[in-house]
């Protein structure tokens, strides 16, 4: 055993106790080291030997160890050992003596944590990989008074220290919060980290202030009431065993997990308001932390010391150095006292442990000290006392109670970051912060309750060179920051500068960026330095690169890219699948660097690197310069191209759809059955046998009532049954297409659809032979279509136009055989009276319109992308009109010049007369025409183009200047 | 069945993260981890180089071609939080950079061209972003935090019409922007867009780990709708539903190793699967709707490396 007395930390050392864990009982007298084989407890103020050992009779390891924290119980002390959770007494024996007084069983694995509950002096909580949690009341040892069942095992627990109720509970990568009032189940559930969490620990000052700490390198900061994105992330290079709140501040201080050894035997000290770095590192172990504690002895005190208990078995026992309290946010109690810290703080030798930290320097200094005298005592003295009244309900006591100490404690070494004047009288401040492009000058003024809720305004003063956007964008970023800490009632002036600057040369950053190529690579590393948000934890959320894939493109390519066969994982094991996430690059290879890292510099060196190939090729790592010289010499090489080939396959035979077919293919509605047949050759010279049977049916169906209506003409309409009308008609019909859509053969199925939309056409011209006199109704000049199908047997319906709208051409061819009458459908009458209009009905059933459209627009796009754009423009011309194709914009509307009516078409509804006449010739327009948007005067194309060759004016005599007027409005 | 048409040497210093191929399949593009993205003329087995497009500042995880009726278009994302849209206006040149996500952008998708020039983006800081194009600006729509953790793919539904009766032609409106997306939540997602606002509209449950790419079936027969999700937990599951609003899972296959991609065929009816196994497996659905494997009937043929490669 020795013993070392050093400057600002003592070392006790113990070989025999091979203690894996230790404990500080909660008057800071005791600490228990325990191991397999002992149990001691040492007390810290004596000397050397006040060391007692115990013999342990077990087997097995002691898992976790914690004395009661309750002044009535603090003799008693929990350990847990495999299944069981032992309370050891040190009160029995004289106080001299350790005795097992309870031995609680109900767990069925290993117990992982014990937590004593922080006020209730016999309740504790333990869980297990058993996944359950149980609540013991240890006066009834026979079994827990409350289990709580988590489905997941459980690695930590932890009560809340300032909510009696509450508990939290570590389950792999989650966190699970407990009401122990609502015991079945969690009240909240945060998936904290992606890999396992080793350390929980609850803020001492804020009750809903949770710190997980993981393998993952991270420790995260939640709001319990708020977990769906942690508050604040701290990044270190090495998974974390545990990161406690220090008891003083804002502080944090982390161990790395034992097991590793990878010789990082530090603790870190953190302030919670800037995780970019540790602040303070206790050096001293000589191999990985186990256990570290607190120890407070004098509530009156600021003596604050942390015990350590190492795997080299020291015990040591850092002073935590007032100057050390303050950086963590903590200032001390009494206002006065403030400077007199602070010139403590500017000792050299403190300044040496601190590297990082260089305070005011010695002008600041001298203003500061200006500023104090010039202020008011009393009214000092009255901004004390106010705030004095608040600081009762205020959670955190260790911020600045006055401006004037906020002003004092500020860390001034905020990298190009100028404060030009601070007055706590008029409680405002200046400052300038520049870098490379900007220069801003933001004055900030406090107002009189601040920081109780209220956040200081920001104001930029003349001088400042950042544009109106940037202005706002900083602001933005300003009062974000000031609402997040005041809301706590926390000051905020230095987290606002050090997120200015921040976001400052993130723009600056940004900008290089933009336009400059040259030089991209080398301001990368800026980039990443600066920037807050492009540190490595992120890559935790980024999937993992693809290197192989397979996409289907354009219509039967299918474009392939992939490792070669010889590049294989040599570090993958056998069990483990391909990491889900980016930063198993980093973790997996070397810790040091990670992904944007070795991509700044992949250009560069890339065999020096971390990166996806190096994955793959970690063990030709080696020979990888070499490859790429190589490639540039186009020397042949085997691992020439291992990653940059990418195959293209064609796959087209394994679909229905032919291009030859399609080049083939024929639709003429004019003879639909000659078509089929014909289509039908076509598909047997491409030894399509199937097609082949399809279209003659489908020549079937269609010429079958043409033979009927030829050979008996006078048969009886029930005979005379056509498909359409046939029970099974439309359904065999619809089967068949169904039958090609289901197959994805979208060719056949959107020809068979094309070809079987004109059926109803077709019957229209047999009975324009079989009846003499027929009505149409053009819709041309009724504009849209109100009537439904039905009425006399003089009445000709097409079906196909019941869905169309607007202008439709079929309608005009199929006007010639037709006569004009007077007479009007009357849309009450029914068909079902008459026979013949079942001739009428569509061979496609209407509801399914929109199927067939669908078949025959995905053919169209087939036949785009084969760029055999007539065979699409033929299909897409048997497409219904539909909702997305109508016309949107301006429409012309013509006035009848005879009877002054409006319509939409050449033909007056009204009186039926052309509406249109030339104000030349004075004779109706039937062909091309063109009118005045001004005046309304037009006519024949021809006629206008002869006038207005010589003229400028209306040749109508009204005096417009309808070219001038014409072509102002077609500009606008 | 499949023959190899061409094998394209990208020259790329790095691994290759996506290639597709443009509307016609005329063109290649391709995106790498050397931070650039290339595009390539095929003709008859031939190849040349039309462009090597630098912008990003990090790997490039995807690009996607734009409906040729607005131009040639490509858009690429990256790890470097960006989305660069490029088009050839005589040469390649870069016509917008869309820097308004937080974290690594990992997949990009156009819409369907009814719908004009829309990119959807999924980024790991949860959120996806909309891209519209009015001409000459680019308005940007946001869902905020779509999934948590971070969104890894998202997909369009095809434009659909709504199926509507002769009865009542006034109710005839124009067809639904939908939006399938995976992420870190081990979620597919479905948005649809009501107004001028994204509401989730369902949420898919069957994967046990991260989705890593959804795709929407092409939509020939309007009445059923299908979607594939392939996930870290290496499943691939295929999702129909007939109103939108009730999803069937059926899970196609359960691979040796994490699967990355997903891609419908054109005219629907066979799935390409990859991933980190470094194979390429097809699957067809049969009338049972059952999916079987069609290209790894012999063994080592879905393995697309050098020499197996023309057997497929």
């Amino acid at each position: 055993m020795s013993k070392r007395w050093g400057n600002d930390y003592v070392v006790t050392e113990h070989r025999d106790l091979q203690a894996n864990t230790m404990a500080v009982d909660a008057t800071g007298n005791y600490v228990l080291l325990a191991g397999r084989r002992y149990f001691a407890i040492k007390q810290l103020d004596e000397g050397t030997d006040a060391l007692r050992k115990f013999q342990r009779q077990s087997k097995y390891e002691v898992g976790s160890a914690e004395w009661n924290p309750t002044l009535i119980n603090c003799h008693l002390c929990a350990i847990s050992s495999n299944t069981r959770v032992e309370i050891l007494s040190f009160a029995g024996g004289g106080g001299y003596d350790l005795t097992t007084t309870h031995s609680l069983r109900a767990h069925t694995r290993v117990v992982s944590d014990l937590n004593w509950h922080p006020k209730e002096p016999d309740i504790l909580a333990s869980c297990s990989i058993d996944t359950f949690i149980h609540i013991w009341d240890i006066r009834d040892q026979r079994r827990p008074c409350l289990s709580l069942s988590a489905v997941a095992g459980s690695s930590q627990v932890r009560w809340n220290g300032l909510s009696p109720h509450t508990l939290a509970t570590a389950h792999d990568g989650d966190v699970k919060i407990w009401d122990q009032r609502k015991g079945n189940s969690p009240v909240q559930y945060i998936a904290a980290h992606l890999t396992k969490i080793h350390g929980l620990d609850w803020c001492p000052f804020q009750q809903n202030q949770l710190a997980t700490s993981s393998q993952d390198c991270t420790v995260k900061i939640f709001d319990v009431s708020n977990p769906r994105r942690a508050e604040s992330i701290l990044t270190t290079n090495s998974p974390v065993w545990r990161a406690r709140y220090t008891p003083f501040g804002e502080g944090l201080v982390t161990i790395v997990v034992p097991q590793l050894r990878r010789g990082e035997n530090s603790l870190l000290l953190w302030n919670t308001s800037n995780l970019g770095t540790p602040i303070y590192t206790f050096v001293g172990h000589t191999d990985v932390v186990l256990e570290f504690q607190w120890r407070h002895q004098k509530l009156e005190s600021n003596d604050f010391e942390l015990i350590t208990w190492s795997k080299d078995q020291c015990l040591r026992i850092f002073k935590i150095d007032p100057f050390l309290q303050k950086l963590c946010g903590h200032d001390l109690d009494d206002g006065t006292s403030v400077y007199t810290q602070y010139s403590e703080d500017n000792n050299p030798k403190t300044l040496n442990s601190v590297q990082q930290l260089q305070f005011h320097d010695t002008q600041n200094e001298r203003e500061m000290n200006c500023v104090s005298s010039k202020m008011d005592s009393q009214s000092l003295h009255h901004d004390v006392s106010t705030y004095t009244d608040f600081d009762k309900e205020v959670p955190s006591p260790t911020q600045p109670k006055t401006l004037q100490q906020e002003f004092s404690l500020i860390n001034m070494n905020i990298p190009n970051i100028e404060v030009n004047t601070m007055d706590a009288v008029e409680r405002s401040c200046t400052v300038t912060a520049s870098n490379k492009n900007y220069n801003v000058i933001l004055k900030v003024n406090f107002p009189g309750n601040y920081p109780y809720s209220a956040q200081p305004t920001f104001q930029f003063c003349p001088g400042t060179t950042v544009d109106n956007p940037t202005m706002a964008k900083l602001l933005k970023v300003l009062k974000q920051t000031a609402q997040q800490r005041v809301r706590k009632n926390r000051s905020c002036l230095e987290p606002c500068l050090r997120q200015l600057i921040i976001t400052l040369e993130q723009m600056c950053a940004i900008d290089e960026s933009e336009g400059k190529h040259l030089g991209y690579m080398q301001h990368n590393a800026n980039f990443l330095n600066s920037t807050g948000v492009f540190t490595n934890y992120q890559d935790a959320y980024i999937p993992f690169p693809r290197t192989s894939g397979a996409k289907f493109c354009s219509v039967g390519i299918l474009v392939c890219f992939g490792r070669s066969s010889y590049v294989r994982r040599p570090s993958i094991k056998p069990e483990g699948a391909t990491p889900r996430a980016l930063s198993a690059l980093g973790n997996g290879v070397n810790n040091r660097g990670h992904f944007m890292h070795m991509y700044s510099n992949a250009y560069a060196q890339p065999s020096d690197n971390v990166s996806i190939s190096s994955f793959y090729f970690q063990e030709r790592k080696s020979t990888r310069r070499g490859v790429h010289g190589m490639s540039k010499t186009h020397n042949r090489s085997c691992c020439r191209n291992y990653h940059s080939m990418v195959t293209i396959y064609d796959a087209s035979s394994l679909f229905f759809v032919n291009k030859e077919l399609a080049e083939k293919y024929v639709i003429n509605i004019t003879d639909i059955p000659a078509m089929c047949r014909y289509n039908a050759n076509v598909a047997a010279s491409l030894e399509r046998p199937d097609l082949v049977q399809a279209w003659y049916l489908a020549a079937l169906i269609i010429s079958q009532p043409l033979t009927n209506t030829q050979q008996n003409s006078c048969q009886s309409s029930d005979i005379d049954a056509t498909w359409p009308l046939h029970p099974f008609g439309q359904n065999l019909i619809h089967s068949l297409i169904q039958h090609y859509a289901s197959q994805s053969d979208i060719q056949m199925a959107g020809m068979l659809s094309c070809t079987f939309s004109y059926r109803s056409e077709n019957s229209d011209s047999i009975q324009g032979r079989s009846i003499s006199k027929s009505v149409n109704v053009s819709r041309l000049s009724i504009g849209k279509w109100c009537l439904k199908p039905g009425g006399s047997p003089y009445h000709t319906i097409h079906p196909a136009d019941t869905s169309l709208e607007g202008w439709n051409f079929q309608d005009l061819k199929q006007h010639r055989s037709n006569s004009w009458s007077e007479s009007l459908d009357d849309p009450k009458i029914m068909q079902d009276s008459f026979t013949d209009t079942g001739r009428n009905i569509r061979m496609l059933d209407e509801k399914n319109t929109t199927l067939y459209d669908g078949y025959k627009k995905a053919y169209a796009e087939v036949l785009h992308r084969w760029r055999l754009l007539d065979a699409r423009a033929q299909v897409l011309k048997h497409v219904n009109a539909t909702s997305s194709d109508t016309h949107k914009g301006v429409e012309f509307q013509s006035e009848c010049y005879a009877c002054s009516k409006a319509s939409r078409g050449p033909q007056c509804f009204n009186c039926r007369r052309l509406t249109l006449e030339c104000v030349v010739c004075h004779i109706s327009v039937r062909g091309l025409s063109n009118f005045c948007i001004v005046c309304g005067h037009g006519g024949h194309t021809q006629h206008l183009a002869a006038w207005f060759a010589n003229e400028t004016l209306c040749p109508a005599g009204c005096g417009c200047s309808c070219l001038q007027e014409t072509a102002t409005l077609s500009k606008m | 069945m499949v023959s190899v048409l061409n094998t394209v040497d990208t020259a790329h210093e790095d691994m290759i993260h996506d290639a597709e191929m443009d509307y016609y399949g005329l063109r290649l593009a391709t995106c790498s981890s050397d931070n650039s993205v290339k595009i390539f003329d095929l003709k008859n087995g031939t190849q040349s180089l039309v462009a090597d497009l630098k912008g990003h500042i990090g790997p490039v995880w995807q690009v996607a071609w734009a409906h040729p009726k607005f131009g040639n278009l490509l858009a690429s994302c990256s790890y470097d939080r960006k989305v660069i849209i490029w088009k050839e206006l005589g040469e390649w040149t870069k016509i917008y950079e869309h820097t308004s996500h937080d974290s690594s952008v990992n997949s990009i998708a156009w819409a369907p061209h009814e719908f004009g020039l829309i990119l959807a983006c999924g980024s790991s800081d949860g959120t996806i972003s909309i891209l519209t194009n009015n001409g000459d600006t680019w308005e940007v729509q946001k869902i905020p935090s779509a999934h948590t953790i971070g969104c890894n793919a998202v997909s369009w539904c095809p434009a659909i019409e709504p199926n509507y009766d002769s009865n009542s032609p006034n109710q005839r409106s124009g067809p639904v922007k939908r939006l399938a997306t995976g992420g870190c939540d081990n979620l597919v997602k479905i948005w649809k867009e009501e107004g001028d606002r994204w509401i989730e509209e369902n949420k898919l449950e069957a994967h046990s780990d991260w989705v890593r790419d959804v795709a929407w079936a092409p939509a020939v027969g309007p009445p059923k709708a299908a979607l594939a999700s392939c996930s870290q937990d290496r499943r691939v599951v295929v999702w129909t539903s007939t109103d939108y609003i009730s999803w069937t899972p059926n899970v196609l296959h359960v691979f040796d190793d994490v699967v990355w991609n997903v891609s419908w065929s054109l005219t629907g009816g066979i799935l390409a699967v990859s991933g980190g196994d470094n194979k390429v497996s097809l699957w067809r659905e049969n009338s049972e709707s059952q999916w079987a494997c069609i290209s790894e009937l012999n063994k080592g043929q879905g393995n697309l490396n050098n020499a197996d490669q023309r057997a497929l």
